[in-house]
């Protein structure tokens, strides 16, 4: 049911998407004024959204959100059995992500290894199609019923205001990973958003588009192209140009969706928050993971960290529970080895940077911010490497090149140089200016800005592609 | 009930968001007014092209397969001109010889037709592991019907709103001029004013590190060639001209031996052809010139016709005549 055919759904940088949202902008006005017609209308237009390429995936998504709005009610209703529909609605969402996530790669492990051991393993198996944002929509279920289990949140118990929270289409498919106690109250009222949400919305919007379609897009050819050909075919200092191409790729990528996303919901008159504080401008790599994702970092700060003890412990037991924590993090975006040894890494990091901290180690005052900036970039750069290379092998091959610098020989495309240069500019420009106020009004200078990032998406684009946490 | 004070406050608020995407939209529809068509001197645009390309029905004597070196050398219309076959041009950028796109390329046959025959052009590259998995076209197969559809439907206002390739951009600033032009028949011209052969010397120098010719990829090919050949299709296979530093460069890392791969060729049931390829002047060294096509294109009939091997082509302009 779930195999082959094309698992993309409706992108935010399609035609297509735009015609959805002039639609959609043309009905919310109407639709947002009453509490059932509003949530239709979401759920409405959202299962369109996330149905446009394969409708099945959405009676997916309604099933699993069924379940947990029912879990939710019976958590509430019968504490005594809480903890039983709490299990039993994890166990269930964990099933299905595992399923789709992780079954071919088990199954595939198993199979082989029963190969190896001479041993016949019934097969073959299959690679399901992974639902678009299935790994964003089950833990935003999830944290629902723990919550509710928690005693932290009180169910909803109308079922559409539960499904238009979960299905809202601007974080449906890629995040930001939204708690149900942050939406449901919002998605209660359905005032017209301010003028300040308004021009914060369009900024929003402006700045994603710009983000992904000419930094990310324009950057992602020569990466692509870098990590599907032969390591050897860069020096050790071009695969550190690679390795920042890749660096400001993800992250325009990624943060560029969650602007977009923001953006559509601030117009709505919802707020979703921060999802990315510019991570590469911090100082440490426990500040970074406060400033990436943000979403799904306090996610499992607050469900799998902080349950397993956080660092209420003994140092031994913190730096355990930050591997446990790191670790689910990476498998949550993949099976892969590479996912894996990327999430140790950062866990690694962060471990010794607990030692350093607790060892009093400081530089003189003069070259602490910089020289620990630069370890910081190049202990992110290096885990990069290991997210997007194709095996651990290669992984391990670029990194070699990247410290032994055999050869300093350059010949990256100047296109690229160009965009990661724009890419970088831009970066610390808006580094700066989002130390300003939210929800500000746009003002002159500010309007010429934006309309001219604007001219630039459809005129600077690059060759369009999927947002690259869809994957996920 | 909002006060004046209230809405006036409101519109000044409220203009400024809206005025930044009235502005912008106008300034995008100016520049797209005054644009260049992309490829002058085209009837279709870029993407129109190779959605054409791709849906041509199954009606053609002959057909043209390859990389770029087809695309861009290659031109039906001077072959029909000499041969009299209905010819097409289906060569993509960055192809390889990899199942889907074989068995496309000889889905353009007519099957009704008693002179089918294929062209193909071997390069090294088309051979190599990296084409076999990235090409275009696979890129161009891969598309979703509603880009297929905004393509058909909406191709020439989209062409307007292209994307400005900044290489392109310095590459004119430098004093260079390139320019494309989409043919119906599914030939490309490429001209680069002045004409650069080492161009591309850099990409050839180094796209066969790690990537070298997959000795898989030709067996996979002439097994296509034998079964083609058992079926009375006629295949012909040539190594598309090139500068003579990209053919050095090519020779030296690529691990292509052609005199090598033209007898397994030939034991497969091809015929391996070495048309003329001297006095040509090539664009940017590994594509001819426009200005040379028509050349090689009506050379290269001649020496498909110098086999003997299809039937006499004199006569052979078969009832329907090539679309254009």
């Amino acid at each position: 049911m779930f195999c082959a055919g094309k698992p993309v759904t409706m992108l935010f940088n399609s035609l297509e998407f735009l015609l959805f949202i002039a639609i959609f902008s043309l009905g919310w006005p109407l639709a947002r004024r009453a509490p059932a017609s509003r949530w239709t209308f979401i759920i409405g237009c959202s299962l369109f959204f996330y149905g446009w390429w394969n409708w099945k995936y959405v009676l997916l998504l309604i099933a699993t959100a069924l379940v947990d709005f029912s879990a939710g009610l019976a958590i509430h209703t019968y504490r005594q059995h809480a903890r039983k529909f709490l299990l039993g609605s994890i166990a269930l969402n964990l099933g299905v992500l595992g399923y789709f996530k992780y079954w071919y790669a088990v199954a595939s492990a198993i199979n082989t290894a029963g190969g190896n051991l001479g041993v016949y393993v019934p097969g073959p198996v299959e690679q399901l199609i992974l639902p678009v944002g299935i790994s964003f929509y089950t833990f935003q279920s999830m944290s629902y019923t723990i919550d509710i289990y928690w005693r932290k949140l009180v169910p909803t118990r109308n079922v559409l205001h539960f499904l238009a929270a979960i299905s809202f289409f601007p974080h449906l498919v890629a995040g930001p990973i939204m708690r149900a106690g942050k939406l449901l109250p919002q998605l209660l009222v359905g005032e017209q958003a301010s003028p300040g949400a308004k021009a914060e919305g369009v900024r929003l919007i402006i700045h994603g588009y710009f983000k992904k379609v000419v930094i990310a897009d324009n950057l992602s050819g020569v990466v692509g192209a870098a990590f599907s050909g032969a390591v050897s075919l860069h020096s050790g200092f071009e695969w550190w140009i690679i390795a920042v191409m890749f660096a400001m790729q993800i992250y325009c990528d990624f943060s560029g969706y969650s602007d977009i996303g923001r953006g559509i919901a601030k117009l709505c008159g919802y707020d979703f928050g921060v999802n990315f504080a510019h991570p590469y401008g911090a100082k440490s790599i426990r500040e970074f993971w406060q400033r990436w994702h943000m979403s799904l970092s306090t996610w499992f700060r607050d469900y799998v960290y902080l349950p397993l003890g956080g660092s209420r412990g003994s140092e031994g037991k913190t730096r355990w529970n930050i591997v446990i924590t790191m670790f689910l993090s990476a498998v949550w975006h993949g099976a892969g080895v590479t996912y894996m040894v990327w999430g140790l890494l950062h866990a690694g990091y962060m471990i010794v940077g607990r030692m350093a901290s607790a060892a009093s180690i400081r530089l003189v005052s003069w070259m602490q911010a910089p020289l620990t900036r630069l370890i910081l970039w190049t202990q992110v750069l290096v885990a990069w490497v290991y997210f997007r290379a194709t095996s651990v092998s290669q992984a391990n091959s670029i990194v070699r090149s990247m410290f032994t610098m055999r050869s300093v020989a350059m010949g990256l495309s100047h296109t690229a140089l160009i965009f990661l240069t724009i890419g970088i500019g831009y970066e610390v420009v808006m580094y700066f200016q989002d130390r300003m106020p939210q929800n500000r009004v746009i003002k002159g200078p500010e309007a010429a800005c934006l309309a001219a990032l604007a001219v630039a998406c459809v005129y600077l684009r690059g060759p369009a592609s999927a947002f690259i946490y869809f994957q996920f | 009930m909002q006060t004046p004070s209230a809405i006036r406050r409101l519109v000044r608020d409220s203009w400024p968001p809206a005025m930044v995407l009235v502005f912008a939209a106008l300034v995008i529809s100016l520049i797209a007014l005054i644009r260049s068509p992309e490829g002058v001197g085209s009837s279709l645009t870029r993407e129109q092209f190779w959605l054409r390309k791709i849906e041509q029905p199954p009606e053609y004597d002959m057909v043209l397969g390859g990389d770029s070196r087809v695309l861009c050398d290659l031109s039906p219309a001077v072959m029909t001109g000499v041969n009299h076959l209905r010819t097409l041009n289906f060569g993509f950028n960055f192809t390889g010889y990899e199942p889907r796109y074989l068995s496309a390329l000889a889905g353009k046959l007519d099957p009704a037709s008693a002179k089918r025959s294929i062209v193909l052009g071997i390069t090294p590259r088309s051979l190599t592991p990296l084409n076999m998995r990235v090409s275009g076209f696979l890129e161009e197969i891969s598309r979703t019907e509603s880009e297929q559809l905004s393509i058909r439907y909406l191709g020439g206002a989209l062409s307007r709103v292209r994307p400005v390739v900044l290489g392109t951009v310095f590459g004119e600033l430098s004093g260079r001029k390139s320019a494309k032009v989409f043919y119906p028949d599914g030939f490309m011209s490429v001209e680069l004013v002045p004409p650069d052969p080492e161009f591309e010397l850099k990409t050839y120098s180094s796209i066969f590190l790690g990537n070298r010719v997959s000795e898989q990829g030709i067996q996979d090919l002439l097994v296509h060639v034998a079964e083609w050949a058992d079926a009375g299709i006629k295949v012909f296979g040539l190594r598309p001209p090139v500068a003579p530093k990209i053919l050095a460069a090519e020779n030296a890392s690529s691990g292509f031996d052609e005199a090598a791969f033209a007898t397994r060729f030939e034991s497969a049931g091809g015929h391996w052809l070495r048309p003329d390829a001297s006095g040509l002047v090539f664009a940017d060294g590994s594509h001819i010139a426009a200005g040379f096509v028509p050349i090689f294109s009506a050379r290269l009939a001649r020496s498909i016709a110098a086999t003997g091997a299809l039937p006499d082509m004199s006569d052979s302009m078969t009832k329907v005549g090539p679309r254009q």
